[in-house]
């Protein structure tokens, strides 16, 4: 991994097209400001572990898992759709 | 009642109160924004949520209080804001709306684990039906909690 220091108001550039800007950092934060064409989809990481994760949520449970899985609850509740 | 066509359940009919909006969509699915339950008795407390724009788009889902009674859960101000909830104080940051409902999607792994993503709930504004993914800016959750073994009550 490429390591380097910068200070806020300094910025960087990954390839010709995209710069990041140091906008501000204090304590365990930075702020970043990234200018990058349309094309290039800037994601916070943990959005892409959700968006792929949703990906295998989305894909179907074999009917017979789930059934085992439900089964191996001790109490199901009847009403699943309750507030907090 | 209008009818939708599912992957799953084949064509199903629905009341208009049991959709849910996702202004947003939810990661990797953001043109999916209106879903319906699915509830069966025979899968509770499993219930789904089905897209009402594509078929194939269905999440498993559970109460996240069943997998974890004490489960804590955070909300981004911005997502606050989407769900039309009062903006929480750094004094409670996890507020306890009683019209809020949240759910952990449920996914099999290659393996055939079950799994629940306590990482980024759904969470449902009951009252208004608008719903988000509220993704955890903490790692105190994973989005690959194991349900083997899980004693739900």
């Amino acid at each position: 991994m490429l390591v380097i220091r910068r200070k806020s108001g300094e910025s960087f550039f990954i390839g010709d097209d995209i710069e990041v800007e140091i906008l501000d950092a204090s304590g365990s934060q930075v702020k970043l400001g990234i200018r990058a064409p349309k094309e290039i989809p800037v994601v916070r990481k943990e959005i892409r572990l959700v968006s792929d994760q949703n990906r295998v949520a989305a894909r179907p449970i074999p009917g017979p898992r789930l059934e085992q899985f439900i089964k191996s609850l001790k109490s199901p509740s009847a009403d699943p759709i309750r507030p907090l | 009642m209008p009818l939708v066509q599912t992957q799953q359940f084949g064509e199903l009919q629905y009341a208009d109160d049991a959709t849910v909006h996702f202004p947003h969509g939810l990661p990797g699915f953001e043109l999916c924004h209106r879903f319906v339950f699915i509830q069966r008795p025979d899968l509770a407390p499993v219930v789904h949520l089905q897209s009402l724009e594509t078929p194939e788009v269905c999440f498993p889902a559970m109460p996240i209080h069943a997998i974890d009674p004490n489960y804590v859960p955070v909300i981004a101000p911005e997502d606050e804001v989407t769900l039309g909830l009062r903006p929480s104080s750094p004094l409670n940051p996890a507020p306890v709306n009683p019209a809020t409902l949240a759910l952990a999607l449920l996914a099999a792994t290659a393996e055939g684990e079950l799994t629940a993503n306590l990482f980024a709930p759904i969470i449902i504004n009951m009252e208004t039906g608008t719903a988000v993914q509220a993704v955890r800016m903490d790692s105190l959750y994973s989005p690959h909690y194991s349900l083997e073994g899980a004693a739900c009550s």
